[in-house]
C-alpha cells in the first residue's frame, strides 16, 4: 500500500516539516512506499502581498478559523485542485495528515478533497492536536478521517498499514481511534517509540531542503521530552519522560546528510544543524560524546566545519572545559531558557537551578566563544515588580555576554496541559482561564497589558545595553504590540480601545487582511465614537 | 555462544570437508557452507545506471535478524571463513552501522566482506574497522577515475567525498594489515574506456586489487549500456588493462591484483568445473529467503519456520541445484559467465531474469546486434 504524508497550513517554512521527513524515512526503511506533500510550503511560496503575513506566527490565527480556511481555499481552488490531483496521482491507499491546532481546518478541508478524488482511500489524522480530547470527537464530525492516531506515528502507522494491507483487525493496532458505526473506538495506548537509535534518517527525497527558507541547514530532533518539569510548559503532555538518541546515532545522521547533499559547486554544503530538541543537554554524557565525535570525525572534514545551534538547560556540568569542547565541536550558539532573574520566580516556575549558576554559565559560554541567546518571560504568576527588576538587573549584569535575547511575545501564556493550567489556584490565577494569553491574577495586578508593558521595558533596556532583541515577529515589535492590544481589547469587548490600536496598525500596513477583518467586525459595536467610526471606514468602506 | 572463543579448527575442518564434498560431487552435505552472504540493505545516496535495487525496500535491522534467524544460522556463522554483509544501498549509512559491524565482528574467525560506493566509508568507520582486529575485504564500487564520469554512472556528486575517504584509507592501511581494499569497476559501454585510468588511480591509491565485472541488465532501459554490444572494444580494453598494470608494477614493484571478466569469443577450458557456490555459499535476505548467490535464478528456499539449518542446506532447493549442476543441467549457471566463462558470448548471461514475467524476459533478451 502506498502512503502519502501531508502537511497543511499553517506551519513553519524554514525547513521541511520534521514530522513528515522523519516519518517518511522511517516508513521507507520498513519497505513502505511513502510520498510527502507539503501544502503549507506550496502555498507559502505562491502567496500574494495581501496575505504575506499569514505565515508570520504572530498573525496566523485566521488558519484557526474553519470558515476563513474554506473561503481562502475556495478562492484558490485551481491551486488546491492541482495539489489534490498530484496526491491522488500517487494512487495512495492511505493519506496521513500531521495535525496541530494551526493545521486542523486546512487538514479537514484537504482530507475531504482527497476522499472525493480517490475512492476508497483511508485517511488518518495524527499529531499534537489530539492531545486535547476535545479534538477527537470534533475531528470525526468535521472531517472524513477514518482514524486518529494518538502517539508516535513511527509506532502506530506501520501496524495500521500492515492491517489495511492484509485485512487484519484494526482493533489490534494500538494508538488509534476509529469509527465504528456512530461511535469511535479506541484501541489502547501504543506506547512511545523509545528506540530512537533505530529510527531511520530523515528523508528529504520529496521535500527538498533547498525549497525552504533556509537551504543550508538540517533541523534535527535528537531527543524527545524534557528532563525538567517547568510549571508553565505543556511539553510533558507531548512526550512522557525523556528519550534521546545516542551521540553516535546523531553523528551518523549528520554525516549522512552532509555527504548526500554535497555539491562541489556550492559553498555552503549543508553546513549547519539546528537541534530542535527541547534541550540538547538533557544528558551531559551524550553531549560530551557527541562533541568528541564532531572533533575527531568532522563530517566531510575537507569542507568548512559544520556549525550547530541547540537549546540547552542550565546544567551545573556546563563548566569552562565542557563549554570549550562544545565550541570546538562546531557549536555556534546555545539558547538558554532563563525566563527570569528572580530566584523566587525560578522556584515558582519549578526550574531547578540558581540565578548565579546561570550567570556563570552565560559568562563561561561567552568566553569560550559561543553566542548565547536567552529566552525571557514576563509576568509569570507571582512575579512582582521587584522580581521583574531582578530580571532587568540580570540583563544589566550579564548582558555583555549575551548575543541576543528572545523575549516571549506571548509574555507568559497559560498553556494547555501545563502544570500551571491544572493548578490555577496555586498560582493565584483567576479562574476560569478562557484565553491562554489574556489570563489575570485574582488580585488583578498581573494582566495582559501589564505583561506586555514589562516586556517593552525589558526590550528597551536590552536595546540600550546593545543586546540584540530577537522577538521572532515578522512584522515589527511596535506593530505587534498594537496588534496584540487590539485583539486583547476586542476580546474584552472594549471596542474603542481595540479600534485605537487597530487604527495605529493600519496606518503602517493598510492592506493587512487580518486587521481589516477585525475592523470590519468591530466597526458597528457599541462604544465607538463617530470620529473613530469614520477613521475605520477609511480602510474598510461604509459597507465593509 | 561466546563467539570470540570459537575454535578455529572447527572452521578449518568444515572447509576441508566442504571442499572434499564438492570434489566428490556430493548432493547431500555433512559440511556447512564456507561463506555466508547476509543481505544487509541500507539507504543509498547513488542512483547507479546499473542498479538493481527496488524503489522501496526494508533496511537491515540487526534485532530482527537475530530474533528470526540467529539460532538457525549459528552453526553456519561459527564455521564459515567469510561473512559477506552486502545488500542494496550502504550498510555504513545505517543508523546502527557500528553496532551491526560489532555484531558480525564477534565471529572473529571469519573474514568480513562488504561492498560500498565509498561515500559512507568515512574515517570514523575505517577506524572502527581497523581497531576491530577482524580481517576485512572492502569492495569500493567506484566505476570511474574522474568526477564527471562518476556523476554520469552514479547520478551523484559524491566523487570528491569518496576520494577523500580513499585518501584516508590509504593512510590507515600503512599501519594495519587487516584491511584489504578492492576497487570495483562495473563495466558498461559508458565507462569501459576509462578502465586504464581507473587501474592507474587504484594503483596510486594503494588498492590491493581491481575487480572488473560486466554489468547485469535488470531493466529494459539498462540494456543498451551492456558490454555485450561492444565485444571487440571490450576485449581490447581488457588487454590494455593488463598491460597498464604490468607497466605500473614494472616501475614500482608493488603488486596489485587485477581480476577481469572473461573475454568475448575465447574458448575457455572448463574440464568439468562446476559452479562452486551451490556447495560453498549460502545467501540470506531479510525475509529469510535463501539463495546460492546474488545472480541466482528464481528458485529459492526460505529459512523461516525451519528447525535446523540443514533442512535448508540439504533441502529441495539445494539438492536440485547441486544435482542439476552435476548432471550438466546447469540450472541458473547455464547462463552465468561467472560459473561458466564460455557463456559470456550469450546475451542471456548478461541479463538477470529473476522475478520477471515471461513477457518481460522476452523483451529483455531480445537482441538487436548492430
Amino acid at each position: 500500500m502506498k502512503v502519502v504524508l501531508i502537511q497543511c497550513p499553517v506551519w513553519g517554512t524554514r525547513e521541511p516539516p520534521a514530522a513528515l521527513v522523519q516519518l517518511s524515512g522511517h516508513l521507507k526503511s520498513l519497505g513502505i512506499d511513502t510520498r510527502c506533500f507539503d501544502l503549507n510550503n506550496h502555498l507559502y511560496r505562491r502567496r500574494s502581498d495581501e496575505i504575506s503575513t499569514m505565515w508570520a506566527w504572530e498573525q496566523s490565527m485566521s488558519w484557526y478559523d474553519g470558515g476563513w480556511v474554506r473561503g481562502f481555499f475556495g478562492s484558490i481552488s485551481k491551486v488546491i485542485d492541482e495539489f489534490t490531483d498530484a496526491i491522488a496521482g500517487c494512487e495512495p491507499g492511505l493519506a496521513a495528515f500531521s495535525v496541530s491546532a494551526s493545521t486542523y481546518h486546512a487538514s479537514c478541508f484537504m482530507a475531504d478533497m482527497i476522499k472525493r478524488r480517490r475512492r476508497g482511500i483511508k485517511v488518518i489524522f495524527g499529531g499534537p492536536a489530539f492531545l486535547d480530547p476535545g479534538y477527537i470527537g470534533k475531528a470525526f464530525s468535521d472531517s472524513p478521517a477514518d482514524f486518529l492516531a494518538i502517539g508516535d506515528g513511527e509506532t502506530i502507522l506501520p501496524a495500521l498499514i500492515r492491517a489495511l494491507d492484509t485485512g487484519g483487525p484494526i482493533e489490534s493496532c494500538p494508538g488509534l481511534y476509529y469509527r465504528k458505526g456512530k461511535r469511535s473506538v479506541y484501541t489502547g495506548d501504543a506506547g512511545d517509540f523509545s528506540l530512537l537509535d533505530k529510527m531511520a534518517f530523515m528523508d528529504y527525497s520529496d521535500l527538498k531542503i533547498e525549497d525552504y527558507d533556509d537551504a543550508v541547514h538540517v533541523a534535527m530532533m535528537s531527543s524527545r521530552g524534557c528532563v525538567w518539569k517547568c510549571a508553565y510548559c505543556s511539553t510533558r503532555a507531548f512526550a512522557r519522560g525523556y528519550r534521546a538518541m545516542s551521540a553516535e546515532r546523531i553523528h551518523q545522521e549528520i554525516t549522512y546528510h552532509r555527504i548526500c547533499n554535497f555539491d562541489a559547486k556550492r559553498k555552503d554544503n549543508l553546513g549547519h544543524i539546528d537541534f530542535m530538541d527541547l534541550e540538547f543537554n538533557g544528558r551531559m554524557d551524550r553531549v560530551k560524546e557527541f562533541c568528541r565525535l564532531m572533533i575527531d570525525y568532522p563530517p566531510c572534514a575537507f569542507l568548512p566545519q559544520m556549525k550547530w545551534v541547540a537549546n540547552a538547560i542550565i546544567h551545573p556540568d556546563l563548566d569552562r572545559d565542557m563549554l570549550q569542547m562544545i565550541k570546538d565541536a562546531g557549536c555556534r550558539k546555545l539558547i538558554f531558557g532563563i525566563e527570569t532573574g528572580s530566584e523566587r520566580v525560578l522556584k515558582l516556575m519549578k526550574k531547578p537551578y540558581s540565578v548565579n549558576v546561570a550567570k556563570r554559565i552565560i559568562k563561561d559560554a561567552f568566553e569560550a566563544g559561543l553566542e548565547v541567546t536567552t529566552n525571557f518571560m514576563f509576568g509569570f504568576p507571582g512575579e512582582t515588580e521587584e522580581d521583574f527588576q531582578k530580571t532587568l538587573d540580570f540583563v544589566k549584569e550579564v548582558g555583555k555576554y549575551i548575543e541576543r535575547v528572545y523575549p516571549s511575545r506571548t509574555y507568559c501564556a497559560v498553556e494547555q496541559f501545563s502544570y500551571m493550567q491544572e493548578h490555577l489556584e496555586e498560582f493565584g490565577i483567576k479562574p476560569p482561564v478562557n484565553h491562554h494569553l489574556y489570563w489575570e491574577t485574582a488580585d488583578g495586578t498581573n494582566t495582559y497589558p501589564v505583561r506586555l508593558e514589562r516586556c517593552s521595558r525589558f526590550e528597551e533596556l536590552c536595546s540600550g545595553l546593545g543586546v540584540k532583541v530577537d522577538c521572532g515577529v515578522k512584522t515589527s515589535v511596535e506593530m505587534d504590540n498594537w496588534y496584540n492590544l487590539g485583539h486583547y481589547y476586542e476580546y474584552g469587548r472594549e471596542y474603542a480601545k481595540a479600534a485605537e490600536y487597530f487604527l495605529k496598525y493600519l496606518e503602517k500596513d493598510p492592506k493587512n487582511e487580518i486587521v481589516l477583518s477585525r475592523v470590519k467586525a468591530i466597526r458597528r459595536q457599541q462604544g465607538l465614537t463617530s470620529v473613530m467610526k469614520k477613521e475605520l471606514e477609511k480602510y474598510v468602506g461604509r459597507e465593509g | 555462544m561466546p563467539t570470540d572463543r570459537i575454535d578455529n579448527s572447527a572452521v578449518l575442518e568444515n572447509a576441508r570437508l566442504n571442499e572434499e564434498e564438492y570434489r566428490e560431487r556430493k548432493v547431500c552435505l555433512k559440511s556447512y557452507p564456507q561463506a555466508i552472504f547476509v543481505q544487509v540493505d541500507g539507504p543509498c545516496n547513488h542512483e547507479c545506471l546499473f542498479c538493481s535495487r527496488p524503489k522501496v525496500y526494508s533496511h537491515f535491522d540487526l534485532d530482527r535478524f537475530r530474533s528470526r534467524y540467529e539460532d538457525l544460522l549459528m552453526p553456519v556463522l561459527t564455521r564459515v571463513s567469510r561473512i559477506n554483509i552486502t545488500g542494496s544501498g550502504e550498510l555504513l549509512f545505517l543508523p546502527e552501522a557500528k553496532r551491526n559491524l560489532d555484531y558480525f565482528n564477534r565471529y572473529v574467525h571469519a573474514e568480513k566482506m562488504f561492498a560500498t560506493n565509498g561515500s559512507s566509508l568515512v574515517p570514523k568507520m575505517v577506524d572502527h574497522i581497523a581497531v576491530s582486529g577482524n580481517r576485512y575485504t572492502i569492495h569500493v564500487s567506484l566505476h570511474s577515475s574522474n568526477e564527471n564520469l562518476h556523476r554520469l554512472i552514479t547520478a551523484s556528486n559524491s566523487y570528491p567525498v569518496v576520494m577523500e575517504n580513499l585518501k584516508y584509507i590509504k593512510k590507515v592501511k600503512r599501519e594495519i594489515e587487516n584491511l584489504r581494499i578492492n576497487y570495483i569497476f562495473v563495466m558498461t559501454s559508458q565507462n569501459a574506456r576509462n578502465l586504464k585510468d581507473f587501474i592507474r588511480l587504484a594503483y596510486g591509491n594503494g588498492a590491493d586489487g581491481v575487480v572488473v565485472y560486466y554489468y547485469y541488465v535488470y531493466r529494459l532501459d539498462q540494456k543498451s549500456a551492456s558490454c555485450y554490444f561492444i565485444k571487440d572494444a571490450v576485449n581490447d580494453i581488457l588487454r590494455e588493462a593488463e598491460e597498464e598494470l604490468d607497466s605500473l608494477t614494472g616501475k614500482d614493484g608493488r603488486q596489485m591484483d587485477l581480476i577481469l571478466p572473461p573475454r568475448f569469443g575465447v574458448e575457455y577450458e572448463m574440464s568439468g568445473a562446476l559452479c562452486k557456490e551451490a556447495w560453498s555459499q549460502v545467501m540470506v535476505n531479510s525475509g529469510g529467503d535463501i539463495i546460492s548467490c546474488d545472480v541466482a535464478g528464481d528458485s529459492r528456499e526460505n529459512i523461516s519456520g525451519k528447525s535446523d539449518f540443514m533442512e535448508v542446506w540439504n533441502g529441495r532447493y539445494y539438492i536440485d541445484l547441486r544435482r542439476n549442476l552435476i548432471e550438466g543441467k546447469y540450472d541458473c549457471a547455464s547462463f552465468c559467465w561467472r560459473a561458466n566463462p564460455n557463456t559470456v558470448n550469450d546475451f542471456r548471461s548478461h541479463v538477470i531474469t529473476r522475478g520477471k514475467s515471461e513477457e518481460e524476459i522476452r523483451e529483455l533478451l531480445e537482441v538487436t546486434e548492430e
